[in-house]
């Protein structure tokens, strides 16, 4: 059912309007032109210099996005309806810079002490979070294609920044691999997509499959929404497309973990937000069962999994599946239920702090040349350095979703949209993986609150910087904030889902 | 007053105490003991200036207007009929009298804690429970949403329990601790499931609006008395009523100011405030106030029995507290609420004084606390006697002391309102606690203070400091004077405090709060004030002058009466042989039998299938890209298939 090919648009250069719509990623992408151009310039003892830079440029881009975010023009689309301007991709940009900023100001530090700190690194964290970014606001199937590219070449390198390691080497070939397939699915089911409906555009995909609802479905559609849905299952590493995940998570510099584990989660979590629970939702009866297949794997395979590790990062690395589990069923509940996607931009919100803070303290405490990676090099954390085992005690918490923190809130609103829309036995599994999590989560807490034998070899943590000591603070704060003034965030994240585009199925309640 | 300025006092009055336990946990310990103590002090001080501003603003509101909801935050909403939950506070008469106390009191025993704790190494621990303490405690009495009311409920007992154990390396404290927060679980548990039954009928969690909602509730019906009775067995763990009470006498293992702050003059007064607060539900279950109304009776006559006996000093004030909290509970019970909480009001002054008199004599004679080693303290520290004097008098409702005021007014109702047939039957009770008051309170200040000193110590002793003085003198010419502009215990004399109070209560049946008629209320005034005085009579024949000799006495009654009274009642004794040792062979017996035979097995099975699954789950991270670029693909294939063949028909 080929549709009749659409006019063509003369072809018309975009408008200022356009263009300043996309103010926060032209800010980072002429900050990345200038750091490559800045780092042939400096010496390599100011490379914290380009920290700096990077840092500012995050800011800006940062306060573009509070303006696009106020700004009474929003919620209309750029270019021709190929991206959005509205308030839900402003709402994840400033997620996905405030991660980045967090990351960069803990970067040199870690960078420093390894003995990988190159030029590149900043421009590389710019250039894939313009791809995030790009990937939050796409409204049409190649920029979603675009954006998830440049997001994951940027990570290839960054996995593999550390050139001297192995490992690092071994982490950024396996992840290249693995997500050029991953690409292939994608690029696959959007093809399938593109061929049934006619349309590139999402807005004008909606339409096309809101018209078709009434005849039966073809299931050329359907293999084409499965496929898109894999690519974004690969991205946000859900049960069965993870397996990359714990070897890159641990290979990867751990400043690197820190960034990807968060802001790739974030921003693959977004489009596929808008894909399928506004893109898609007439066929929604379809790709429920598989969303919820996929949630209930993640969570038993990332929690199960999670319980026997010894290293800190692939520990982490199945919490993250296993969080991505909990994720999807905001994303599986009935797209005319707007709880679903709040408790998904409450969920990753909280997510990207809780993460960021846990993530952080293994990079601002590792030594020197070592990455701080098992269990045993945070045994006794506590007695040595108190205020940075009880920050890290708190994300533990939050991750496995004690009140009154920010993960609490998460698991609690994407509970009750499943709850809401009869999806109950979805959030008793969600509540029984919990708590099977709580087991890997408190066992890490209780190492650092235990002394180290006399004859055990105490790791040699580094002093705790301003900076990070700043990121902590921050961390903190934020998983206490959101766990307290539950409004604030939530009140943004209902604003943020009202203006979603495509306004396809806005109509029903 | 404004919604804006109630919400400002509201955050006000909050933030001192919190960052003030802030400050003193974070910094504390860095910037040393001066810092920690000004702090500590300032924190609450300025707590109780708030407090004085808003009691100001609940006094200058118009008629009809004393009460101010804020809306602090909403914390949680699920939409209407849902669960809603909003960081709620009220301004009225009654959380300003509360607040009033809670601040003022507890500003002295703060100043008092300086001297007290000045040798502690502990100190900016101490100080630093103590403001979360207070902050827990104004949540409590601020709250006006039943989930708020209840984080306050459990964060004093979380600083209850911490501060009873405040001297972690005694074993006993730490027991007592324990055993304290134990006891309040079971409380808080009865609470939260009578929040449960609350919201399933009235559909809300907040104050205001369950008590719009009554109707939800049939009047004398089984719901609203099984609510309140598990309201009321909250209030009894809290305020150690029987039979919840044995965790107090305990609880006097904290340091002295503890006890005075927390276990005399306001948590264990919470339950009290509870049913107060609670009285809209409770006007409509005539049988939760009547058990309610004999069990705080039952207390106030078993805990006198009790502290006549008792050789501690601390103890016989714990008990003296359980007993005065008994008739504060009768009262609350039978409806005369204000008079319930008048009550509330002087003990905490003078059960505050009385508490820290006796740690100025603990810590001059170098904490001994055995009372049978004292004597004739009073040559030796004269302010501090008088000051116990001042208090002992008002304890035992000696004629123009605060607590005679209190007591008799309370006692006044008992004649006309009560549960049953014979509401004068507890009313009579109350007469002999009256005497029984009396003894203890002058047996304690006769042995501590009169005849001759019982070891070389006493001698060595010396009058305490004035950091330890002043707030100890300052509350003894209160516990004289401060009832005396409020409340007088003959109808239609000076009423202000009834007045202040009248429209917190104002929807209170007739026939739960009348007052006495004129004459019945001077006939019960006599009574009472002469059975006062028979008390402290008999107590200074007996111990004062030895005529007759007290153990003479105990002799002639029947034996089972002293030894009851000193074995207080068997009832640990009782709890031990009915609950902990039959959990504790029931444990040992599924340690030995239940546990490797039934329980093991599966257990142990399922923990191994999880970590079999776990390492089999590993066994597939191979490292290999094939293997993973293969479990990518059929994960695929079996989610298209499913698709394909299942989903679209």
């Amino acid at each position: 059912m080929l549709a009749q090919a659409a006019t063509i648009p003369a072809l018309v250069t975009p408008t200022g309007r356009d263009l300043l719509g996309l103010l926060p990623e032209l800010i980072l992408g002429a900050a990345f032109v200038l750091l490559m151009a800045l780092d042939a310039f400096l010496p390599s003892t100011r490379r914290s210099w380009l920290a700096v830079v990077a840092f500012i440029s995050l800011a800006a881009a940062f306060g573009a996005s509070m303006w696009g975010w106020f700004d009474s023009g929003s919620g209309r689309t750029l270019y021709f309806g190929a991206f959005a301007y509205d308030r839900y991709s402003m709402f994840v940009n400033a997620i996905l810079l405030v991660s980045s900023a967090l990351v960069v100001i803990i970067s040199p530090q870690y960078l420093n002490r390894r003995g990988i700190h190159h030029g590149e690194y900043y421009a590389l964290i710019l250039a894939s979070t313009t791809g995030m970014m790009i990937l939050a606001g796409a409204m049409n199937l190649m920029v979603i294609f675009l954006g998830i590219e440049l997001l994951s070449i940027s990570l290839y390198v960054l996995s593999g920044f550390s050139r001297g390691d192995e490992r690092s080497q071994e982490a950024a070939l396996k992840y290249l691999l693995l997500g050029g397939f991953a690409s292939g699915f994608l690029l696959y089911g959007m093809a399938l997509v593109y061929g049934e409906t006619g349309h590139t555009q999402l807005a004008q995909i909606g339409l096309a499959l809101r018209a078709a609802q009434t005849s039966s479905v073809d299931p050329l559609v359907l293999v084409g929404v499965i496929l898109v849905f894999i690519g974004f299952a690969f991205k946000v590493s859900a049960v069965p497309f993870h397996t990359w995940t714990p070897d890159v998570y641990q290979g990867a510099p751990t400043s690197v973990t820190t960034f990807m584990s968060v802001t790739t989660k974030v921003a693959a979590f977004a489009a596929l937000v808008r894909v399928f629970t506004y893109t898609f939702p007439y066929v929604y009866t379809h790709w429920q069962v598989i969303v919820s297949l996929v949630a209930i794997l993640s969570m038993l395979v990332g929690n199960i999994a999670a319980l026997t590790q010894t290293s800190l990062k692939r520990m982490l690395a199945y919490s993250g599946i296993a969080q991505a589990g909990y994720i999807l069923i905001g994303v599986a509940v009935d797209p005319r239920v707007a709880l679903g996607t709040i408790g998904v931009l409450y969920y990753l919100a909280a997510y990207a702090v809780t993460n960021i803070g846990a993530f952080a303290v293994i990079t601002v405490m590792a030594g020197r040349g070592e990455d701080l990676d098992s269990y045993s090099g945070l045994r006794g954390l506590a007695f040595r350095r108190p205020y940075v085992a009880a920050a890290m005690g708190l994300f533990l918490l939050s991750l496995g979703g004690f009140p009154p923190t920010a993960g609490f809130f998460g698991k609690f609103f994407v509970f009750a949209a499943a709850i809401k829309t009869g999806l109950t036995p979805l959030a008793i599994w969600g509540i029984v993986t919990s708590a099977v999590s709580v087991f890997y989560y408190l066992r890490v807490a209780l190492l650092m609150y235990q002394r180290p034998a006399e004859d055990e070899r105490e790791y040699a943590w580094s002093r705790t910087s301003l900076s990070a000591g700043i990121v902590l603070a921050a961390t903190t704060a934020g998983t206490l904030v959101l766990g307290i003034f539950v409004f604030l965030l939530y009140n943004a994240a209902s604003a943020a889902q009202s203006g979603l585009l495509p306004a396809i199925a806005s109509s029903s309640g | 007053m404004s919604v804006d300025t109630a919400s400002a006092l509201v955050i006000l009055i909050l933030l001192f105490p919190l960052a003030g336990a802030a400050l003193n946990a974070v910094l504390g310990p860095r910037l040393g003991r001066g810092f920690v103590n000004l702090a500590g002090t300032l924190s609450i001080g300025a707590a109780f200036v708030v407090a004085c501003v808003i009691l100001g603003n609940v006094i200058a509101a118009p008629a009809g207007h004393s009460a101010v909801s804020v809306r602090l935050w909403q914390w949680l909403n699920l939409g209407s009929g849902n669960l809603s939950i909003g960081m709620d506070f009220t301004l009225d008469p009654l959380s300003a009298l509360m607040v009033m106390v809670i601040t003022g009191v507890g500003f002295l025993i703060h100043v008092y804690s300086v001297g007290y704790m000045e040798h502690d190494p502990g100190v900016a621990r101490f100080f630093a429970y103590m403001n979360f303490f207070i902050f827990s405690m104004l949540t409590l009495v601020l709250a006006a949403d039943l989930i708020i009311l209840i984080v306050g409920w459990a964060l004093v007992a979380l600083s209850s329990y911490l501060l009873i154990g405040f001297w972690y390396e005694r074993a006993s404290a730490v027991l007592a601790a324990r055993k304290a927060f134990i006891t309040q679980v079971i409380g808080d548990v009865a609470l939260v499931i009578a929040a449960f039954l609350i919201f399933l009928n009235a559909h809300t969690l907040s104050l205001p609006n369950i008590f719009a909602r009554t109707a939800a509730f049939p009047s004398g019906g089984i719901l609203v008395n099984g609510i309140c009775a598990l309201l009321a067995i909250g209030a009894f763990a809290k305020s150690a009523q029987f039979p919840l009470h044995t965790w107090l006498p305990d609880a006097m293992e904290g340091p002295t100011p503890v006890s005075a702050l927390i276990h005399a003059a306001t948590m264990v007064t919470a339950g009290v405030y509870l049913i107060a607060r609670f009285h809209p539900l409770f006007n409509l279950a005539p049988i939760a106030g009547g058990m309610v109304a004999c069990v705080g009776m039952g207390t106030a006559l078993m805990a006198g029995i009790i502290a006549l006996s008792q050789i501690d000093i601390k103890r016989v004030i714990a008990y003296s507290t359980m007993s005065q909290i008994g008739l504060m509970i009768y009262a609350v019970g039978i409806g005369a609420y204000s008079a319930g909480m008048f009550h509330f009001a002087t003990h905490a002054v003078f059960k505050a004084l009385l508490f820290m008199a006796a740690g100025n004599v603990i810590h001059s004679l170098h904490d001994e606390q055995d009372i049978r080693l004292m004597g004739g303290m009073a040559a030796r520290m004269r302010w501090t006697h008088w000051a116990f004097l001042s208090g002992s008098l008002a304890l035992a409702g000696i004629p123009l002391w605060a607590g005679w005021f209190s007591k008799e007014n309370l006692l006044g109702f008992g004649t006309v309102a009560g549960p049953g047939p014979a509401p004068w039957l507890l009313y009579m009770v109350g007469v002999g606690v009256n005497v029984l008051t009396g003894l203890y309170a002058f047996r304690l200040w006769a042995t501590v203070f009169h005849g001759e000193p019982q070891t070389a110590r006493v001698y060595a002793a010396k009058e305490a400091r004035n950091v330890l003085l002043v707030p100890v003198v300052i509350l003894g010419v209160l516990s004289l004077i401060v009832a005396w502009p409020l409340q007088w215990p003959v109808p239609n004399a000076v009423r202000v405090f009834s007045d202040f109070l009248s429209p917190v209560f104002a929807g209170t049946p007739a026939g739960l709060a009348s007052e006495p008629a004129l004459w019945i209320a001077i006939v019960a005034l006599v009574i009472g004030t002469l059975a006062s005085l028979l008390g402290v009579g008999a107590a200074q024949r007996m111990w004062l002058h030895r005529e007759p000799d007290p153990a003479a006495v105990a002799a002639r009654l029947p034996r089972a009466l002293p030894l009851l009274s000193y074995n207080k009642f068997y009832f640990d004794e009782l709890y031990d042989a009915a609950f902990v040792r039959p959990v504790r062979a029931a444990a040992r017996t599924a340690r030995r039998v239940v546990e490797p035979d039934v329980f093991d097995g599966w257990i142990a099975g399922l923990t191994d299938l999880l970590r079999g699954f776990s390492v089999d789950l590993r066994a597939y991270q191979t490292g290999f890209i094939r293997d993973y670029a293969a479990a990518f693909t059929v994960g695929a294939v079996v989610l298209v298939v499913v698709t394909a063949v299942f989903l679209s028909r």
